[in-house]
C-alpha cells in the first residue's frame, strides 16, 4: 500500500517518522510479528491456521495477551523506554479494552509493527500508530535479550 | 456451444420424477430449454428452478408431509449447482464474465478489504458486515472466494468453513499452507 494510503489510517505516522520494511501480506499479523513468528496470524480463535497458545484462555483481553507473552518469557514493565539487554513489546487497546495491536522494540529503540494485513513498518515512537484504528498503548512487557541477540 | 447431454438427461429425470401437478407449472419452459441445453441454458434453467423452488416451498409454513421432498429437492439443487461449477471448467460458461453475483461479491469483498486492512482482530475481520454478506451469498460464492483466495490471499477460511461446513486445514498448518489446502480442496470439488 502506498505511504499516502497508510497515513490515512495512521495520520500521526508521517510527523513522527516511519518507513515500510516489508511487502503487505496476511500470512501473519501484528501479534505474531511481536512474537517473531511469520508463519501464522496469532489470535484467540479456534480455527486453523490461526495460532494461540493452547495453555492460554481464548479471550480477547489484554490479560490473555499478557499471559500468551509470558509463555515467551516476557514480564510486565512500566514503560517503553529502551533498556540495554532487554526487548520490549507494547499492547494497544481500544476504548472497550480489547487488544487491537502489538509493537516490538528494536535494538535501535525504535519500534516495529505489522499493520494488520498490510506491511511491516519501523516507527520511531509508539504514538505513531495510536488513534482511531488501534487506540492507545495499554501495557508494556519486557524480557531479557537472548545472548545471541544482544 | 458444447451440448450437455448428461445433464439434460439428469435434469429431465429429476424434474419428471420430483415434480407433479400444480407444482410442475414451470416445467414446459424448462423442458423447452432442455431441447438443446448448453452450459448457459442449463444455468438459466437452474436459476428458474431456484425461483420456482422458493415459490412453491416458501420458508416457513411447510407441510410436514412435504418436508422430505423439500430436503431432497434442496439437496438436488445444491448438487446441480456444483455440477454447473464443474461445467465452467469446460469453458462452456465463461468464468471471467461478470455476473450479478460476481459484481456483488466484488463490491462486498472490496469494502471488506478496505475496512479491515489494518485489523489484526480476526473476530472483527470475519464479523465485518460485508464479509457476512458474502457468507450469505451461499455455495454460489465458493468459486469466487477461492478465486479471490488464489489471487490475493486473505482471511477467507471462516467464510469457506461457514458455507461448506468443511475444514480441510490441519492443526499446525501455516497460513500459506492453509491457502494451498483450500485451493486444492476447491480443485477436488471442481470449484477452481
Amino acid at each position: 500500500m502506498p505511504q499516502a494510503d497508510l497515513e490515512q489510517y495512521f495520520p500521526d505516522l508521517a510527523a513522527t517518522g516511519y518507513r515500510i520494511t516489508s511487502p503487505a501480506t496476511p500470512d501473519y499479523n501484528c501479534i505474531a510479528w511481536a512474537a517473531e513468528n511469520t508463519a501464522n496470524p496469532w489470535w484467540p480463535i479456534a480455527l486453523n491456521p490461526y495460532y494461540w497458545p493452547t495453555e492460554i484462555p481464548s479471550a480477547v483481553t489484554v490479560q490473555s495477551f499478557v499471559d500468551a507473552f509470558r509463555m515467551l518469557g516476557y514480564e510486565l514493565c512500566e514503560d517503553g523506554q529502551f533498556e540495554t539487554g532487554f526487548e520490549k513489546v507494547a499492547i494497544y487497546a481500544g476504548r472497550n479494552g480489547e487488544p487491537t495491536h502489538m509493537a516490538r522494540q528494536l535494538n535501535s529503540g525504535a519500534w516495529t509493527s505489522k499493520l494488520g494485513g498490510l506491511e511491516d513498518i519501523e516507527h520511531r515512537v509508539l504514538s505513531g500508530v495510536e488513534g482511531d484504528s488501534y487506540g492507545l498503548v495499554a501495557q508494556f512487557l519486557k524480557r531479557r535479550l537472548r545472548p545471541d541477540a544482544a | 456451444m458444447k451440448p450437455v447431454t448428461r445433464f439434460s438427461k439428469q435434469f429431465g429425470s429429476f424434474v419428471s420424477s420430483s415434480l407433479t401437478g400444480e407444482k410442475a407449472g414451470f416445467l414446459p419452459a424448462q423442458m423447452e430449454l432442455l431441447g438443446g441445453p448448453t452450459a448457459e441454458t442449463f444455468q438459466g434453467v437452474l436459476e428458474i428452478r431456484h425461483a420456482e423452488f422458493h415459490k412453491h416451498y416458501p420458508i416457513g409454513g411447510i407441510d410436514p408431509k412435504e418436508y422430505g421432498l423439500l430436503e431432497r429437492l434442496s439437496d438436488r439443487v445444491n448438487d446441480l449447482t456444483k455440477e454447473v461449477a464443474l461445467l465452467k471448467q469446460g469453458s462452456t460458461i465463461r468464468a471471467d464474465e461478470p455476473s450479478e453475483l460476481a459484481q456483488r461479491f466484488a463490491e462486498f469483498a472490496g469494502k471488506w478489504r478496505r475496512e479491515t486492512a489494518v485489523l489484526s482482530n480476526v473476530h472483527r475481520i470475519i464479523l465485518h458486515p460485508a464479509y457476512q454478506r458474502i457468507i450469505g451469498l451461499g455455495p454460489d460464492a465458493v468459486p469466487l472466494i477461492l478465486k479471490e483466495l488464489s489471487q490475493r490471499s486473505g482471511h477467507w477460511f471462516w467464510a469457506l468453513h461457514a458455507i461448506t461446513g468443511e475444514d480441510p486445514v490441519t492443526s499446525g498448518a501455516t497460513f500459506k499452507e492453509a491457502v494451498d489446502t483450500w485451493l486444492n480442496w476447491g480443485r477436488a470439488k471442481g470449484y477452481v
